[in-house]
């Protein structure tokens, strides 16, 4: 809960207001919000004696924490505070329904690592994509203002190609690490017999297709060359996408899987 | 500020003198070093930096409050063959706190003619590197230097007062980097001659920008404009061509109508798969059709647009030279307070040389009992002598300090009488 407001604080600075007068108290309360969000889940772990990925609670406490740590990334180019200002709320979020949503409180049996990779995998693919979404809809601000030419403080935001780069990367490494867990996923739950992989299962279904989404954002970007506005909104979409499905999913089944 | 010494500061600025004042005045580079050692010659002048640049003539130096000021009016006026009231009645004569606050405005551009420009401390840099060549300056002008060259950064970098451009050339410059980030590596072409379309070119290409292609109507006029800038020079008939391999467009011709219209530019954005291409159009009537700016990757500004971003940076600069002003206020406090401190060194090393003295002496005295001890015991006595007198002279150290931090001269002299070494000694 005090990471949650850490980052809800920081959050209302980098988008309305100016670091300029504190900017030392401001990123103060950036890290400690981290450090909080990051003791809290090693606690967690500790506790439940595995790694906080057991339920869907902890996975978007896991996911939450990730956002936050691509945010402090973004921070190291300049003129973040956009980028940055979308990232930490959206961290909050994420942390708000680790904490309502269930979680296992103990790990009965040991897991097989192909479990832990795969849902690793799924969680970075998920922060990465998120990181991405906060990246484009800046982009999309800064091309607006650009083209309305409303020019009052554009300087303090980010280049359209600084942005348009970052967010390739991200987009990169979410596929990249979407594949790992989609293919370690499958290949091991068949091996193990699970039974609950079903060919109707609304997760895998709506996984396969972001993963499709992303496999063309990347070939129109990266082989075909087509960036900026087609590759931010790519992005935006994807994440909203998947943020929505994944919510229903848990309403309707308190799970990752029926 | 030693001595009964003070930091005094005379010169004249673009404030306080005309252009004719201030070119007689003037002190280029290749004499400043003869000019230093005359200033640092003058009997009541003990440190000196001459910073002269086209807005200012100022000298700092180390000299006693009014004589000393008066002294190096004489000698500015001797030099310059000028009488000493037309430097008078021109000049601006700081001395202490204000003469150091005075200091620190120059080298953070709050007093420069463009507010947040960054050649000044440049050339501040240069004329501290040049009296340090010619050894006018000592231990409290180089500590005021240093003091100056280190909030101007603290200021540059708290403050946005040099990031925002307040002229057409760069407000075109800063746009493009919003787009590019970087001009490193960009191309750019220059449709016609126009002295503004020049100025943006110019100020692109000294951010990087790698190469300019020159169009003209005439191949000449291309040639002799790209020789400007040694870029490439084409014909208008190769327009298109270029299009799509240039990232910037900056037009400014006395054509009557468009000549980039929506619909060629609709293809060319097509071919270069929207690629961003940022256009400036600084011709009346426009060269560049309006709803260029409609199509995707392509960014579309006019000479009234540069104009807007120039008067908002002059505006932001303003508004940051406030949040600057601050820092130099607090800043010019903590180094004056600093160089107070220098004040009172010379009495506190002839304090604790006294007492030093004075340990050894009864140290000596002691030796034969001494040395009956072993020499672990020697080195306790040793230790315990040295810890005693320090523990003594800790609240007059103290005293000394705060004496000169208030520049109380006659309590230090006072002070530095009663431990000044006796005639035994």
């Amino acid at each position: 809960m005090i990471a949650l407001l850490g980052y809800l604080a920081v959050g209302a600075v980098s988008l309305w207001g100016s670091e300029g007068e504190r900017p030392r108290a401001i990123a103060a309360l950036r890290w400690a919000a981290i450090s909080v969000h990051l003791a809290g889940l090693a606690a967690w772990a500790v506790r439940i004696g595995g790694l906080p990925l057991t339920g869907p609670g902890d996975t978007f406490a896991s996911l939450a924490l990730l956002v936050g740590l691509g945010s402090l990334y973004a921070r190291r180019f300049e003129r973040m505070d956009l980028v940055s200002g979308l990232l930490e709320p959206l961290a909050a979020v994420l942390l708000a329904l680790g904490l309502v949503l269930p979680s296992a409180h103990a790990v009965d049996e040991p897991a097989g690592a192909w479990l832990f990779v795969h849902v690793a995998g799924m969680v970075v693919g998920s922060a990465a994509f998120a990181v991405s979404f906060g990246i484009s809809v800046t982009w999309l601000r800064v091309r607006r203002r650009l083209k309305t030419k409303k020019l009052v403080g554009l300087s303090r935001l980010p280049s359209l190609d600084q942005l348009d780069k970052l967010n390739t990367r991200f987009v990169v490494l979410g596929f990249a690490a979407l594949t790992v867990g989609i293919s370690i996923g499958g290949v091991f739950a068949h091996l193990d017999g699970v039974e609950t992989m079903a060919g109707l299962d609304p997760t895998i279904i709506t996984t396969l297709l972001l993963w499709a989404w992303y496999a063309v954002a990347i070939q129109l970007r990266v082989i075909s060359g087509w960036r900026g506005r087609v590759a931010a909104l790519f992005s935006v979409v994807g994440f909203a996408v998947m943020l929505v499905c994944f919510l229903l999913i848990q309403l309707a089944y308190r799970g990752w899987h029926p | 500020m030693t001595g009964g010494h003070e930091v005094v500061l005379v010169g004249v600025n673009h404030r306080t003198a005309p252009v004719e004042v201030r070119e007689r005045l003037a002190m280029p580079a290749e004499v400043l070093q003869e000019r230093l050692g005359e200033l640092h010659a003058l009997e009541r002048v003990s440190e000196a930096v001459i910073l002269s640049t086209c807005n200012r003539v100022e000298v700092y130096a180390l000299a006693p409050r009014g004589a000393g000021t008066g002294d190096i009016v004489s000698w500015m006026a001797g030099v310059n063959g000028l009488k000493v009231r037309d430097i008078e009645r021109h000049s601006i004569s700081l001395q202490g706190h204000s003469a150091v606050a005075h200091l620190f405005r120059v080298a953070c551009s709050l007093d420069s003619m463009v507010v947040g420009e960054p050649q000044i401390l440049g050339q501040l840099k240069q004329a501290f590197q040049a009296a340090l060549e010619s050894h006018s300056v000592g231990q409290v002008l180089q500590r005021l230097m240093h003091g100056a060259i280190r909030v101007a950064k603290r200021v540059r970098t708290e403050t946005r007062i040099g990031r925002e451009p307040v002229s057409v050339g760069r407000a075109g410059t800063e746009l493009a980097r919003q787009v590019f980030g970087s001009l490193d590596g960009r191309t750019a072409m220059l449709v016609g001659a126009g002295d503004v379309a020049r100025l943006v070119a110019r100020s692109m290409l000294g951010h990087g920008l790698e190469e300019l292609v020159v169009v003209n109507r005439t191949y000449a006029r291309a040639a002799e404009l790209a020789g400007e800038f040694d870029g490439t020079a084409a014909h208008l008939d190769q327009l298109h061509r270029y299009l799509e391999k240039i990232d910037v467009v900056i037009a400014s011709t006395a054509a009557r109508g468009h000549l980039l219209n929506y619909r060629d530019m609709s293809k060319v954005m097509r071919s270069r798969r929207y690629r961003p291409l940022f256009c400036i159009d600084l011709s009346v009537p426009r060269n560049i059709d309006p709803e260029v700016n409609r199509l995707e990757g392509c960014y579309v500004f006019n000479v009234d647009d540069l104009t807007e971003v120039a008067r908002q940076g002059l505006e932001r600069r303003r508004e940051e030279a406030e949040a600057a002003e601050a820092i130099v206020v607090q800043e010019a406090e903590r180094c004056y307070r600093s160089l107070g401190a220098l004040r009172a060194e010379p009495t506190i090393a002839t304090i604790t040389r006294k007492a030093e003295q004075a340990r050894r002496q009864e140290l000596v005295r002691s030796a034969a009992t001494l040395a009956a001890l072993e020499p672990a015991q020697r080195e306790v006595v040793d230790a315990m002598t040295r810890s005693m007198f320090k523990r003594f002279l800790h609240d007059v150290l103290r005293t000394t300090r705060e004496l000169a931090a208030s520049g109380d001269e006659p309590g230090l002299e006072t002070l530095a009488r009663a431990f000044a070494p006796s005639d035994e000694e």
